[in-house]
């Protein structure tokens, strides 16, 4: 279908959706004696100078500006540095904890991405029937995910400390001896139920996209007999699917980004008065995510450059695997909306 | 299309060139984002102090009071964050004073040109005089290639004899095991022994940790005193090298990955959410690795009602040793150094003078306090001995002061990435059971790569 516009004489003419998605912004309504002025494209600019102004001065400036450094030696402190060249991408390849470090993100994305999209999902299910008092339980479910990160982890490693958390305490009580949760091999596990903790965020989004399927398709594959699991199968799932879509690209992304969690969960390094910091080496293995491994070659090793070559090779891989998603999209995603001259799927 | 329209891919390709020059202009940019103010509105110079709490320091705030109305100063004072600092020496517009943990940081920090030379400023002063100053000055003091000579790069706010040990004669008493000598050392071995019978678990906790070492303070300077008092030495004489592989340094990280596996303090096999001071003051460690500084955790707020018992049942002695050489040094002696290019450099120099000068009322203030030994010797007559308690931790300390030593750092090696990698091969051995052949081997290679790129930066 394409779209129409007015003519000179005033009479509606058809449109190609490719001419008029070339045009930008700046499209034109012409009708009658009365012509309106084009608007300018820098109309448009100028709109979204703001956004522009800061993805410049705050993503694009600061990328481009650590690409040049991970071709060098700088230490982050002083003058003293040189260019090295590639030497600092060669030394990744052959650096055992970014290999173990990218092995334990890949793990730990794998684990709480399907867990976190089936979580959400079931949530919103749960949540997305008329029931006396839903609004609370919604509540409920969607509370966990308004707390900071920061005092989110800080309140799991109070609960699951090995002498004094409230997990091992009740554990006491029926006997069972203390288990070090916060040490491998549980370190791990925990961090993903850390990562579970949030799931009322995505159920807030999985409900708003329940909430937009027809009800006549449900209750007329209801009458043609089709029972839950079917109708969630068949009608839910694939008009869902872009909302889906979207939550697996941004979860992939956020879980190969995670490094506060690891870090707070560590133990606290024991230094003198005041001490108790988190230090990246002190993280457990189990723990030991690729963004922890940035975090150390920036501020313990000091070595920004290394740590700069880190960061974009994470950035490709990023890049990669959202491709990756992206084109597998076109045999999984279905858009009610026609696509690219095309019915349905994408 | 409108002739002045811009087309879209025009606009697209000028605002790439735009973020490509940005971006090789991005230093510029920081420079604007973390250059601190040198005036206030009104004229008066400010004085950027990154220095934990000096403003808080109830003690301290007459003698600030007082120091902004002598110089006609702004003393404006931040949380040492080693972000901002990175980004405003990068930028150049640092503080004009900044903290820092001293002896095995100092070294890297002067060989990088980062820090100003203090001996003009150490020659005309009437509070730092030179037959004044404690031994410890050496650790901010670096000839080009060793600490512990040449000019003064800065200043310690106080010091302790970091290894010392703080012991609880309640919890020794109940394990029948006798009093650590106040005047003549234990051996390691010694306090691992009795540590094993303090410590008490039930129920797979640990309620009471027997004896910690403090893994995680300043590994690298406990590592080097346990090889200094075997008469080794971890770094050869231009720190160009770090030798693990020698009898002494070999004999240490066993006794290390053995005490980690003894589990008798908080380390890699156990855990604690805060730091051994709170530990301590709740009941569950009878002996501890720290200095004098420590009475002042047990004199102070942290330790609150518990304060009076610990009083009573605290006792300070000798640090551990591993040989026949008696070696009690330093590990830290964290202070104050101005920035090569830093703003206000007099005016750092005068607030360092009326911080912990001697006689100055902001000196008196804190070593009342009993929180550190004094960079002037006259200042120690300011140290608390009014109690039972501080008077038996002051003789301690002053029967042992004549063992102090100055632990000599690589200018090579940053000591953030040396601690990094001794607690990584070590926590490998406790945890993952690695050998003593593999964890030298692992550590060596780590320290190498350390020193290499120290090296390479430096243009050495």
């Amino acid at each position: 279908m394409s779209d129409d516009a007015v003519s000179d004489n005033g009479a509606l003419e058809a449109v190609p959706p490719r001419a008029l998605a070339a045009r930008g912004a700046a499209w034109t309504l012409q009708r009658g004696p009365r012509r309106w002025r084009r608007y300018s494209p820098w109309m448009f600019y100028a709109f979204v100078s703001p956004w522009l102004l800061g993805f410049l001065a705050l993503t694009a400036i600061p990328m481009f500006y650590a690409l040049g450094m991970s071709f060098t030696n700088f230490d982050g402190l002083s003058g003293h540095w040189h260019w090295v060249g590639f030497a600092n991408y060669t030394k990744a390849w052959h650096d055992p904890h970014f290999w173990s470090g990218l092995r334990t993100t890949a793990v730990y994305g794998v684990v709480t991405v399907p867990l976190s999209l089936a979580g959400g999902l079931g949530l919103a299910v749960l949540v997305n029937r008329r029931l006396r008092a839903v609004g609370v339980f919604r509540t409920i479910f969607y509370l966990p995910s308004v707390i900071p990160v920061v005092a989110t982890t800080l309140m799991f490693k109070l609960l699951f400390d090995r002498n004094t958390g409230l997990l091992n305490t009740v554990l006491s009580w029926f006997g069972v001896g203390a288990v070090g949760w916060l040490s491998d091999p549980w370190a791990f596990k925990i961090m993903v139920l850390l990562a579970l903790w949030g799931l009322g965020g995505g159920m807030v989004i999985f409900l708003a996209g329940l909430q937009g399927i027809p009800a006549e398709l449900l209750e007329a594959a209801t009458v043609d007999g089709a029972g839950a699991w079917q109708r969630f199968r068949r009608i839910t799932l694939p008009i869902l699917s872009p909302v889906v879509f979207f939550q697996f690209v941004f979860a992939t992304i956020a879980s190969l980004q995670t490094v506060v969690q690891p870090l707070l969960l560590s133990p606290a390094v024991n230094s003198g008065a005041g001490g108790g910091f988190t230090d990246p080496t002190h993280v457990q293995a189990g723990d030991y995510l690729y963004m922890v491994h940035v975090y150390a070659q920036f501020f313990d090793y000091q070595q920004y450059g290394y740590g700069a070559a880190l960061l974009w090779i994470l950035f490709v891989v990023i890049l990669v695997i959202t491709a990756a998603i992206l084109r597998s999209s076109s045999f999984w995603v279905y858009y009610e909306v026609e696509q690219d001259g095309k019915a349905g799927r994408r | 299309m409108s002739q002045n329209s811009l087309s879209r891919r025009a606009f697209l390709g000028r605002t790439g060139a735009a973020a490509a020059g940005l971006a090789f202009g991005g230093s510029a940019l920081a420079a604007c984002s973390s250059s601190s103010a040198t005036k206030t509105a009104g004229g008066k110079a400010v004085l950027n102090v990154m220095i934990d709490n000096v403003d808080t320091d109830q003690a301290f705030a007459p003698a600030l009071k007082a120091f902004q109305a002598a110089n006609d100063c702004v003393v404006k004072v931040s949380k040492f964050d080693q972000v901002k600092l990175n980004a405003a020496l990068a930028a150049g517009s640092p503080p004009d004073l900044v903290r820092t943990n001293g002896a095995a940081e100092m070294p890297n920090i002067i060989a990088r040109g980062l820090a100003e030379n203090l001996d003009p400023y150490f020659a005309k002063s009437q509070y730092f005089k030179s037959d004044d100053l404690d031994p410890i000055i050496g650790v901010y003091k670096f000839d080009g290639k060793t600490q512990g000579k040449g000019s003064i790069y800065g200043i310690p706010s106080d010091y302790s004899q970091d290894a010392m040990i703080w012991y609880r004669t309640d919890m020794l008493d109940a394990a029948k095991i006798p009093h650590p000598s106040t005047t003549d050392p234990m051996s390691y071995d010694e306090y691992l022994t009795i540590g094993k019978q303090l410590t008490k678990r039930s129920g797979g906790k640990t309620q009471v940790y027997g004896f910690d070492p403090v893994w995680g303070f300043d590994n690298q300077a406990h590592l080097m005193q346990m090889i200094a008092q075997q008469g080794g030495s971890l770094w050869n004489d231009d720190f160009t090298k770090a030798d693990f592989t020698t009898s002494e340094a070999r004999k240490a990280l066993q006794w290390y990955i053995d005490w980690g596996k003894a589990r008798t303090g908080p380390g890699p096999l156990d855990q604690e959410s805060n730091w051994d001071g709170p530990v301590y003051d709740a009941d569950r460690i009878a002996i501890v690795s720290y200095g004098y500084w420590f009475s002042q955790e047990i004199l102070g707020q942290d330790a609150g009602a518990n304060s009076a018992k610990l009083q009573q049942v605290s006792v300070f002695a000798p640090a551990p040793q591993f040989g026949s050489t008696r070696v009690d040094a330093c590990m830290s002696g964290s202070g104050a150094w101005i920035p090569a290019k830093a703003a206000n450099k007099d005016l750092a120099f005068k607030f360092l003078e009326a911080w912990r000068g001697s006689g100055t009322d902001g000196a008196k203030a804190h070593f009342a306090q009993g929180g550190g030994l004094p960079l002037c010797l006259s200042n120690r007559k300011y140290l608390p001995q009014n109690t039972p308690f501080t008077s038996a931790t002051y003789a301690t300390q002053m029967n042992n002061v004549k063992y102090l030593s100055v632990l000599k750092f690589s200018p090579y090696a940053a000591g953030s990435a040396m601690e990094a990698a001794l607690n990584t091969a070590l926590t490998g051995a406790v945890q993952g059971g690695a050998s003593l052949d593999a964890t030298v081997s692992s550590l060596q290679a780590a320290v190498n790569g350390i020193i290499d790129s120290g090296k390479a930066q430096l243009g050495a």
